[in-house]
């Protein structure tokens, strides 16, 4: 149920930029979601309408893109992605460090903290740790179209 | 405008926290984490709702000072804290195993930290300790940014005029950055012989700083082998009768500086 934090973490960024523009309307919200954090986006997407409910945002409509993770090696140059780097880190997690939520489902800690992939990701061809997350990690607010 | 929902989550987690207390200081070895986990453990003894953060993200042990057992679950309001003593406890260290190495990378220490405080479920609290690691980098930063309107810093060093330089650089950033100073420990300054204080250095870097700079040195504390003992033993810093004796002191003007 991470999804709804991070569905109010967004809807009060977005009340506080329409507050601080003298908006009127917000009309769309474009949502990148970094393939690491591996989020519902239905989920997210119902709970940011929900949350927009009599709001200025509350006819908005919400665009949700998955931004695919690339992994890049700064040892040997190796390049990845995120299907290959999750089959290692779901081997280097044990069973006692997944997060169980509320409806009992076990998510990796990197749903919570994606910056804990370099603590989790090795280069698959040459082992080394110094690894570059190129593209995929975190979640942004990409753009806001508003009627003033 | 914050792109970021976890910027806006760490907003909110802040509004229910009356105060911040950072815990840093210029290098490492200094025996920052275990001061920063005896503030803690003596707020929550007196009865404040105390959590305490362990930032440093390379090198973590607060886990082996306070040894609690992380529940792995998460709620509607984020990850459920450790809590062990009276304390509501997070760490890197929970998610990783144990001789894991954490070498994480530039622009993520800073997202990490903040995502580690905005991620935990850490209610209404009347202190946040937060153990910076050593040094000024990434992380240090990104926790000064964050918990500056709520925070003051206590530094810590030890007698060692080589330390002085280093500590200096601490103090000047934080002036840069606007961080009040709630002030300096000399750590490691004497030792116990036949009951008497055997000092073991001739000079105290702390005091020159108090003096150079006006900030306020808030105690001085033994090289205490009994700490690690009681560790060793299951026990917390505050179980050696000599350091948690000196440290008394310590915590009431913490208290008295921040209240």
């Amino acid at each position: 149920m991470h999804e709804w934090s991070l569905a109010e973490g967004i809807y009060q960024a977005i009340l506080e930029f329409a507050k601080n523009h003298d908006v009127k309307k917000v009309l769309e919200v474009e949502i990148k979601v970094g393939e690491l954090m591996q989020l519902d986006l239905d989920l997210m997407k119902e709970a940011i309408l929900m949350l927009a409910q009599g709001s200025v945002m509350e006819e908005a409509e919400i665009k949700l893109t998955v931004e695919k993770a690339a992994f890049s090696c700064e040892k040997c140059g190796h390049e990845w992605n995120f299907e290959v780097a999750k089959k290692e880190i779901e081997q280097r997690v044990s069973k006692d460090k997944l997060i169980k939520d509320d409806s009992g489902s076990l998510d990796l800690p990197l749903h919570y903290i994606p910056g804990l992939v370099y603590a989790l990701a090795t280069c698959p061809k040459c082992g080394s740790s110094n690894i570059l997350v190129v593209r995929g990690r975190d979640i942004k607010i990409q753009k806001i179209t508003v009627e003033k | 405008m914050r792109t970021s929902p976890s910027l806006e989550l760490a907003e909110k987690k802040l509004r229910d926290i009356a105060n911040i207390i950072l815990v840093g200081s210029g290098k490492g070895g200094v025996g920052k984490t275990v001061i920063s986990s005896a503030i803690a453990l003596s707020l929550a003894r007196m009865k404040f709702k105390t959590g305490i953060l362990d930032a440093d993200l390379h090198g973590p042990s607060l886990h082996k000072i306070l040894d609690c057992r992380f529940p792995a679950k998460s709620g509607a309001r984020g990850i459920i804290p450790c809590t062990v003593h009276g304390l509501k406890f997070m760490s890197i260290a929970f998610f990783v195993d144990e001789y894991t190495p954490l070498p994480i990378k530039g622009d993520a220490k800073a997202s990490l930290v903040r995502d580690l405080f905005a991620q935990t479920d850490w209610g209404e609290l009347d202190y946040l300790v937060v153990d910076l690691p050593p040094g000024t980098g990434d992380e240090v930063l990104s926790a000064l940014t964050l918990f500056s309107s709520k925070g003051g810093t206590v530094i810590v060093s030890t007698p060692s005029l080589l330390a002085i330089s280093v500590v200096e650089r601490l103090i000047n950033l934080l002036e840069r950055e606007g961080v009040s100073i709630i002030g300096l420990i000399e750590n490691m300054a004497y030792i116990y012989h036949n009951s008497e204080k055997l000092y073991l250095f001739k000079s105290s870097a702390a005091e020159i700083l108090s003096k150079k700079y006006g900030i306020d040195l808030l105690g001085t504390l033994p090289l205490d082998p009994g700490v690690e003992e009681a560790i060793i033993k299951g026990g917390t810093p505050l179980n050696s009768k000599l350091f948690a004796e000196e440290f008394q002191s310590i915590v009431y003007k913490i208290v008295e500086k921040t209240s």
